[in-house]
């Protein structure tokens, strides 16, 4: 998994390089330095650690990635329905997405669906729809639910 | 001056202290959660807020993180922030002696006079710099950046060549969007939401949060249980306060030492307890002592951790550059309310600026007060499972992202860098190089652009000293440091060949 992130992250700089070189004037002067300096360094760096006995990393953030695989796949499930949720905001409206999302997450973590979980995430996602109505203002996107919410809050207020 | 105290000591200013100091706090104790999350994860809480008081909450927030780190350190000898390691070394052995509720108080009263003494610094220091500040042209910003990222690289414990990457792959970061010189579209891959360059927030957000909450998931389905937290008596203030007066001069040199490693960039708070744990040690009587429940190693550790928050604050106010990571996702916090960190905001936003200073005192007096009586009781919060912290961190990442210019784009560019950010970690580049590199790349190109339009050779150069003489003292450190690695090379060799 490192070498696919190296290899990514080789071929991204060597890209922008390429982006770098194709900036016509005096403007090309700064990406051109910056982009092939990162190319260079992280290529003496990532052959250097190639080399090197031991792995220097300090791993944190990429933790998952060592996992055995059935639970490698639970996170990549967890992973896949944040992304679907961001997705579907725009056709589920907020409530409906964010509320599929919190519980279907929490279930795939856990292991199994829960009553506690589906009624807690509900209520949860009510009350802060309801707060981004009324205190944060955030114009989040709508769907049914959403806009009866609205016209709800808007005769209750 | 006095009209932004007087707002400091509002109601409404000291409401969201507090609040901003139980979060922190509760952050700060969920093992894993940092306190550069904390803000990354809750800039977006601060949108309807005066700049004032929004700061005064991300400050809280900052500080109450910091300290809320050592109370899962010294309950159950689990960090909750990588900078209350050394709490967790004195404190949990304390613990263990039966002295749980006198290290949890000595690590409240010391965070809370650290604080004090770097608000104070805080308070001085900042408009003084901030008027040389003023004097500072283009080819002073440049040095003073360079300086930075060349103390961030050499600072780091990671392999030089990594931390040079990260800062470069910052820069690139920073350099995407409309370039100043001919006003074209660059690095943008078609992308046109990006001519206005990578939303800050996102990326902070995508760099620290998400990863993070990546983490939580995988321990969760690897079966990492919350932890579980007896009852913990009351603490009782007259004898922290009597173990602090006796450490009175090593709480002070502790204090100063940790502003003074807070104003340098990179050296963060993780650090700073390490150091003034170990020049303690030196100067102690009973050096024997520390490391195996010492409350003097504590008070070291406390008061220097929470000095260095105030301390990463004076150059990021002064000069726009950030003296750590929280530091630099505070720079985003600010641009957020059309603030621009730097002297100018003296001139500019004065009131601001001191309801700060003062809001910054009022919280690390709350912190001290709440840590003293509510330490016992916001332990039990570490008992929240993992997955359910994991999920709604999740969620307020992509809700936080989303909120800041309501623009779905700027959740894929928080998944992109957090894509980027567990990339880097996985092959072994640190991300602070990148972030702060991040931020500060913009003042960067836009002052050598001006620097270099302007400059008809070296005599341009001769004309400024300021500029020469930080060029001087990056030079040196760049050499001292390479004379280092090489020595340590060659020691390494002359080992392996023994």
């Amino acid at each position: 998994m490192r070498l696919v992130f190296a290899g990514i992250l080789v071929a991204v700089l060597a890209a922008i390089v390429w982006q770098s070189t194709e900036i016509r004037g005096s403007a090309a002067i700064y990406p051109i330095v910056v982009s092939i300096g990162a190319l260079v360094c992280s290529v003496a760096f990532l052959v250097a650690r190639a080399l090197a006995p031991a792995p220097q990393g300090d791993g944190g953030p990429a933790i998952g990635l060592r996992l055995p695989a059935g639970r490698a796949l639970r996170l990549a499930a967890v992973a896949a329905v944040w992304l679907a949720y961001v997705v579907a905001l725009p056709y589920a409206g907020f409530m409906v997405a964010s509320w599929v999302a919190l519980f279907v997450s929490l279930a795939i973590t856990h292991g199994r669906p829960s009553l506690s979980g589906a009624l807690g995430t509900a209520a949860f996602v009510l009350v802060f729809a309801i707060l981004i109505k009324i205190v944060l203002y955030v114009p989040v996107p709508q769907a049914w639910p959403d806009q009866q919410l609205d016209i709800l809050l808007y005769e209750w207020l | 001056m006095w009209e932004g105290i007087a707002t400091a000591l509002s109601a409404l200013s000291l409401t969201f202290a507090v609040l901003g100091v139980v979060l922190g706090v509760i952050i700060g104790a969920i093992p894993g959660l940092t306190a550069t999350f904390g803000i990354a994860l809750l800039i977006p809480v601060t949108f309807l807020m005066a700049p004032e008081h929004g700061m005064i909450m991300l400050a809280g927030i900052y500080a109450g993180a910091i300290y809320g780190g050592s109370i899962s350190a010294i309950l159950l000898n689990i960090p909750g922030t990588p900078a209350s390691i050394v709490s967790g070394w004195e404190g949990h052995a304390l613990a263990k002696q039966g002295k749980a509720p006198l290290a949890l108080g000595i690590s409240a009263l010391a965070s809370g006079v650290g604080g004090i003494i770097s608000a104070i610094a805080l308070m001085f220091l900042t408009p003084t710099l901030a008027q040389l500040a003023l004097s500072f042209g283009a080819p002073e910003y440049v040095a003073l950046v360079v300086f930075s990222l060349v103390i961030a690289v050499v600072m780091l414990d990671t392999p030089i060549f990594a931390n040079i990457t990260g800062a470069f792959l910052g820069l690139i970061l920073a350099s995407v969007g409309v370039d100043p010189v001919n006003g074209t579209g660059r690095f943008i891959f078609g992308f046109y939401q990006l001519f206005s360059g990578l939303n800050v927030v996102a990326v902070l957000v995508g760099f620290f949060c998400l990863p993070q909450a990546i983490v939580l998931v995988a321990e969760a389905i690897s079966g990492v249980e919350s932890v579980a937290v007896g009852r913990v008596a009351a603490t009782k203030p007259r004898q922290v306060l009597a173990q602090l007066m006796k450490d009175r001069w090593l709480a002070l040199r502790s204090s100063v030492l940790g502003t003074g490693l807070g104003i340098l960039p990179a050296v963060g708070p993780e650090s700073t307890p390490l150091i003034a744990h170990t020049l303690e040690r030196r100067l102690s009587k009973e050096p024997e002592k520390f490391g195996k429940g010492s409350e003097s190693g504590l008070v070291a550790a406390e008061t220097s951790i929470s000095a260095n928050v105030g301390g990463s604050l004076i150059p990021l106010l002064a000069l726009g550059i950030p003296g750590s990571g929280a530091a630099a996702v505070f720079i985003g916090a600010l641009t957020l309310h059309g603030l621009r960190p730097g002297p100018l905001l003296f001139v500019e936003r004065p009131e601001v600026m001191y309801t700060f200073f003062a809001g910054f005192l009022a919280v690390n007096l709350l912190k001290t007060v709440i840590g003293l009586y509510g330490a016992r009781y916001l332990a039990r919060l570490l008992v929240l499972p993992r997955g359910v912290i994991a999920a709604f961190v999740i969620f307020f990442s992509i809700f936080g992202a989303y909120a800041v210019d309501t623009n779905l784009f700027n959740i894929w560019v928080m998944f992109a860098s957090a894509f980027l950010a567990m990339g880097l970690g996985a092959v072994g580049i640190p991300i602070l190089p990148v972030v702060l590199a991040f931020i500060l790349g913009g003042v960067l190109e836009r002052n050598l652009a001006i620097t270099l339009a302007r400059s008809d050779g070296v005599v341009y150069f001769l004309e400024r000293p300021l500029a020469l003489g930080i060029f001087a003292v990056t030079a040196m450190i760049i050499l001292l440091s390479t004379w280092r690695r090489l020595g340590r090379l060659r020691k390494r060799s002359v080992e392996a060949k023994a």
